[in-house]
């Protein structure tokens, strides 16, 4: 049986560089093998995805050598969609994928570019929407963020391609949503399959994963000792809980209700926030998180229930003014919303108290050396660090942060989450943050707050949030 | 965010389409006149009697708005009334006229255009134009609440701060989201040249389609007629 993928003496760079991303590589990918591509951010994890796929050098440019065979043919000359059916792609930043408004016509869309029959198209769409369950008839506009890479995986593995390769499709799955997937995807490589996977949480996926394989110097190179690996990538940053903290109420949620449209989002939330407390919310795909945090920061108002606050005195205004947002800071699980300066100084020095600070920001958060660059060619994990730098830079007194370690690998997110603590010990301040994540989980929280379809549930401390991320608690 | 105009019992895509554009192009024609008053009205109770009620009144009153304020900019350049009435006029033709187009989901669209064996070039155009309106809406919303975020106010005296915290996010945006969707439609089969795609859940024109065509048709005549 031929092999599922073969890279023979592949060597790319990228137009305008010299840097060659992969140098004469070669890579096998056999089928019924459930491969992990690990490593370092920005090492060329995606650019080898892209070039099985066709993206690379059809849709984006560069000096392409070597041969890309995929299930025995080979494919070189091949485009896109002609690989597509071949392999089946799951990229990153679902919400930006999404065509239709529908979840079932978002899920047969492929099967329709591939000429399935209209029975197997329907039988098809409706089984990976179960298996990932989203709802048929669900309006894809007010999915969440999790919801939505769901749907984006369910779509692909609607198409039944026999190769699939994933770029980072846990970032923003809950806990029970990756299990889910990746016990899928174990058992498709059982049938047959090949999966090859891009990520970050090695502790995740490796008692799924048959092989791991890591971008060295432009090769592709299989490792060796996995324990090793799994020691190296399982970190677990927590704290001591500091003492004789002030109780003193700084924001106050009582029946709180918010509907954007016919389905409540959170129904009657009460919450009180201590001032420099760090508090973190729990919950599955979908149950209201992300709403609560922008309802916390006064993005959104509610549509009942009372909200008061102890920032800032603000007389009955119900729009927040510049010096709430000031005080509190908010850092958008997509960074590129709040990056709009010319170089990477000044987006930091634009809010910061001192240029001193703001330097001091971009040295903690491992931007330095990239002052003169456009934030918004970094790559993404940059940017995230930037936006965070920004945001700190102006010393709020309160923070919200919306998953803030996606896309992360171990040293950057070590160096993030000390660099959070730290503040949080010179400054005091306040921090709300909403979170998968189980490496940090412990380090950025004081209290968790578990929410289930838009109420909150239960509560507990950071050893609780640790249990449920793990799967030792249930709500 | 176009979700909220799309009717119950969606038209033939076609229909739908072509209905729009006959409404435009003829309530374009008589823009001058004072008729082109009866004449939206007409359309509006007839595409609200067909079920597209949310979606005549969301772009009629946007539009409605939009025409008085270019109204009055318009009156007081030209110096005379009848600039005000057919600016108005033409802002809501163009939003009464839009309502049928609105109210169909991409889904349908594509789907009746692959029916039609339209070529591949047009049913992307088509497919990522409707996709875009909303999208660029709900970048629009989220960088304005982001600048506010960091602080960042509009003003019109300050249109350097605008360009930047607004225009920069919003384009930066617009190219990723396209860069993004353009890959996503690739790499799920979609092509240009790919004239074997299925169709699932196919369109079918009914009778209410018909008579939808006769009567914006009927309208349009209507029109011509009296001016």
């Amino acid at each position: 049986m031929s092999n599922a993928v073969e890279c023979r003496k592949v060597s790319f760079c990228y137009d305008g560089t010299d840097k060659m991303i992969l140098n004469e590589a070669d890579f096998i990918l056999p089928y019924g093998e459930f491969a992990v591509l690990s490593g370092v951010s920005g090492e060329g994890k995606t650019t080898l995805l892209s070039i099985i796929n066709g993206v690379i050098p059809f849709l984006t440019q560069g000096k392409l050598t070597g041969q890309i065979i995929l299930d025995g043919e080979d494919c070189t000359a091949r485009k896109v969609s002609e690989r597509a059916k071949l392999v089946g792609t799951v990229l990153q930043n679902a919400d930006e994928q999404i065509v239709y408004e529908k979840a079932l016509d978002e899920a047969a869309f492929g099967c329709e570019n591939l000429n399935l029959p209209s029975d197997a198209i329907e039988h098809r769409a409706l089984a990976a929407l179960e298996l990932m369950k989203i709802a048929p008839n669900a309006s894809t506009k007010t999915l969440s963020g999790g919801q939505k890479q769901r749907l984006i995986t369910a779509a692909t593995l609607a198409m039944g391609q026999k190769i699939l390769i994933l770029d980072e499709p846990l970032a923003n799955l809950d806990r029970q949503g990756s299990l889910l997937l990746l016990e899928t995807l174990r058992k498709l490589t059982r049938q047959g399959y090949a999966v090859l996977l891009i990520e970050h949480r090695l502790d995740v996926v490796l008692p799924y994963a048959d092989t791991v394989y890591q971008l060295t110097d432009g090769k592709v190179v299989r490792a060796k000792d996995t324990e090793r690996l799994l020691t190296e990538n399982r970190i677990h940053l927590s704290y001591d809980p500091p003492q004789n903290r002030l109780r003193e109420p700084l924001l106050t949620l009582s029946g709180v209700r918010y509907a954007p449209g016919k389905q409540p989002v959170l129904k009657g939330v009460d919450l009180q926030l201590s001032r420099g407390e760090k508090l973190i919310l729990l919950g599955e795909n979908g149950c209201g998180k992300t709403t609560l945090l922008r309802l916390l920061a006064r993005i959104v108002r509610p549509d009942a229930g009372r909200y008061a606050q102890n920032l800032i005195k603000q007389r009955r205004k119900k729009r927040p003014s510049a010096v709430w947002f000031q005080k509190a800071g908010y850092v958008y699980q997509n960074p590129s919303y709040q990056l709009f300066m010319p170089t990477v100084l000044q987006e930091v020095t634009c809010s910061a108290v001192s240029e001193g600070y703001a330097r001091r920001m971009l040295s903690l958060f491992g931007l330095s050396g990239l002052e003169e660059r456009h934030p918004h060619s970094l790559s993404e994990g940059q940017k995230r660090r930037l936006g965070l730098a920004a945001v700190l830079a102006a010393k709020p007194e309160l923070l919200f942060l919306d998953e803030p370690t996606v896309g992360q690998d171990v040293g950057h997110l070590t160096a993030m989450v000390e660099a959070l603590h730290t503040l949080q010990r010179e400054t005091g301040m306040t921090m709300v943050t909403v979170t998968h994540d189980i490496r940090c989980v412990a380090a950025l929280c004081d209290r968790a707050l578990f929410l289930q379809n838009g109420a909150i549930a239960a509560e507990g401390d950071a050893q609780t949030a640790e249990d449920y991320l793990s799967g030792k608690f249930a709500i | 965010m176009l979700e909220k105009f799309h009717a119950k019992r969606p038209l033939f895509p076609l229909v739908g389409f072509l209905c729009s554009a006959l409404a435009l192009i003829v309530g374009m024609l008589y823009s001058k006149s004072l008729m082109i008053f009866p004449y939206i009205a007409v359309l509006a109770v007839l595409f609200a009697a067909f079920g597209l009620w949310r979606a005549v009144l969301g772009a009629a009153v946007m539009m409605g708005l939009f025409g008085v304020l270019t109204g009055v900019l318009s009156c007081l350049t030209a110096g005379s009334f009848d600039s005000f009435f057919e600016t108005l006029g033409r802002c809501l033709l163009l939003g009464v006229a839009a309502a049928p187009m609105l109210s169909i989901p991409a889904a349908q669209m594509t789907r009746c255009l692959r029916q039609m064996k339209c070529p591949g070039a047009i049913t992307l155009g088509i497919l990522v134009t409707i996709r875009f309106i909303p999208v660029l809406l709900s970048e629009v919303r989220q960088i304005s609440e982001a600048m506010k975020t960091r602080g960042v106010r509009t003003a019109w005296y300050r249109p350097g701060t605008v360009y930047r915290a607004f225009f920069i996010p919003l384009t930066m945006r617009v190219i990723n989201i396209s860069d993004s969707l353009s890959l996503s439609l690739e790499t799920r089969g979609f092509a240009i040249e790919n004239k074997e795609a299925a169709v699932f859940r196919p369109v079918r024109f009914r009778l209410r389609d018909a008579l939808f065509a006769v009567g914006t048709a009927a309208a349009s005549v209507g029109l011509a007629v009296m001016v």
